[in-house]
């Protein structure tokens, strides 16, 4: 069969060994479970039974607390197995040794790391137990990928708060300086994100406008440098109008073929929703991904794919965001179904960008 | 659900060339990666599948996945 399966795997579940204060899950050092031989065995291989493609993100918490021999047993379970699985991982860098980046090359496992670019910004929130910054680990971390030749499968998330407010130019300029290749997401309210809300998250507007500076400065910039989020908003005006003119519908991972499963098994629509034992599709050690893909919860998500979010059936940027986040919505309206609270962002965003579209060709 | 059809969906499709003769370096990148259509299928672009006939991505490194939280 030709389906494809994208698992965001929690090994360690939320335990991490940063406590960065914005975080949207609350990880902490003491809550380290790893996750046990039959949970993993269970994953890959009901995994292939329902897929032939299979996308394994390692995510947390931090995954390298898992320790290199468990993420072997991983890529030796995957090996003997039928369907294709490719591996990436999204990992503070701050545990990263020679041996966790030669197997990384020696498996093509893509590397995705967070970092604010400005070390002042970046270690106003993202730091260990102490207080202390993680900026020059993270850095470190980032260099000793690249000696390893990694530097192709490597990128960065950014993250934007009342810290980055005002300076998204300069966060810009200092991403360039370390060559990176970044996405960017504003904070959310959510793990130990939602107790610094106030003191940290800024409104969806002041998030739009703000980021629409950098798309005029980015999109002109002579230089290679890629912002994925500003290329995917690009992506996804362009692409929505070619599928609409195709007659094709799309979903996005969470809505279609995307499932978190965190270190006891849980199942869950993507990564966020993690911290929500409500919102559990299943357990991986009971239950087939048949059935959790066709969860009652997985279901009434897809329903944002098809214009049944707060307002999306008037809005004519729906086909391009398909929605938006069903986490956020539920976050911040209590429903599903609810308005996705960065949408105000995104309308300023795609409109942003669609009027210099329209400039560049004289209309 | 029947959808309001709007403008921008007939607006969005731009020459890479013009995005460059513009100066917007970067959008001209975008473009090339999105790719030109050939019979309906839109194969250049850096994903896995072409993104209106689903037909798998030509390019052997490509796999750059959208995601929010993380990079991949």
């Amino acid at each position: 069969m030709s389906r494809k399966l994208d698992i965001t795997l929690k090994p360690v579940g939320d335990g991490c060994n940063l406590q960065c204060s914005h975080c949207f899950v609350a990880g902490e050092p003491q809550k380290i479970k790893l996750m046990t031989a039959k949970t993993l065995h269970n994953v890959l291989e009901k995994a292939s039974e329902y897929a032939s493609t299979v996308n394994v993100t390692w995510h947390g918490g931090e995954p390298l607390l898992a320790g290199i021999d468990f993420w072997k047993e991983a890529v030796k379970i995957e090996k003997a197995l039928p369907s294709r699985f490719s591996n990436s991982v999204q990992s503070n860098l701050t545990l990263l040794d020679d041996e966790w980046a030669v197997f990384f090359r020696d498996y093509y496992v893509s590397v995705g790391t967070s970092c604010d670019g400005v070390e002042q910004i970046h270690d106003a929130y993202r730091t260990y137990g102490d207080g202390r910054g993680s900026f020059v680990q993270v850095v470190a971390g980032i260099e000793l990928l690249r000696s390893y030749g990694l530097e192709d499968q490597l990128g960065v998330i950014a993250c934007y708060t009342k810290f980055m407010q005002g300076r998204l130019l300069e966060v810009y300029e200092a991403m360039k300086g370390l060559d990176l290749r970044w996405r960017i997401n504003p904070m959310i309210k959510s793990g130990r994100g939602d107790d610094a809300t106030n003191q940290l998250a800024t409104s969806a507007v002041d998030y739009g406008r703000e980021f629409c500076d950098m798309v005029d400065v980015y999109l002109f910039d002579p230089d290679t440098h890629v912002i994925k989020t500003i290329d995917n908003y690009v992506e996804r005006l362009v692409t929505s109008a070619r599928k609409e003119k195709a007659g094709v519908r799309s979903e996005t991972g969470c809505q279609d073929h995307g499932v978190a499963i965190d270190n006891e098994g849980n199942c869950y629509p993507c990564g966020r929703f993690t911290a929500d034992e409500e919102s559990s599709m299943g357990n991986i050690n009971e239950d087939s991904f048949d059935d959790i893909m066709s969860s009652p919860l997985k279901t009434r998500i897809k329903e944002r794919a098809y214009g049944a979010g707060d307002g999306c059936d008037e809005c004519e940027y729906f086909q391009a965001c398909l929605g938006g986040c069903a986490h956020d919505a539920l976050l911040y309206s209590g429903d599903i179904l609810g308005k996705d609270h960065i949408c105000a962002a995104h309308q300023i965003i795609y409109s942003h960008i669609s009027e210099l579209l329209n400039k560049i060709k004289g209309e | 659900m029947q959808l309001v059809e709007k403008n921008y969906i007939k607006n969005t499709e731009l020459e890479p060339e013009q995005a460059e003769q513009a100066g917007a370096v970067q959008l001209a990148r975008i473009y090339r990666q999105l790719g030109t259509e050939v019979e309906g299928c839109f194969v250049v672009h850096c994903g896995n599948d072409c993104y209106v006939c689903d037909r798998s991505c030509n390019d052997d490194n490509c796999g750059i996945q959208d995601s929010g939280t993380h990079w991949q």
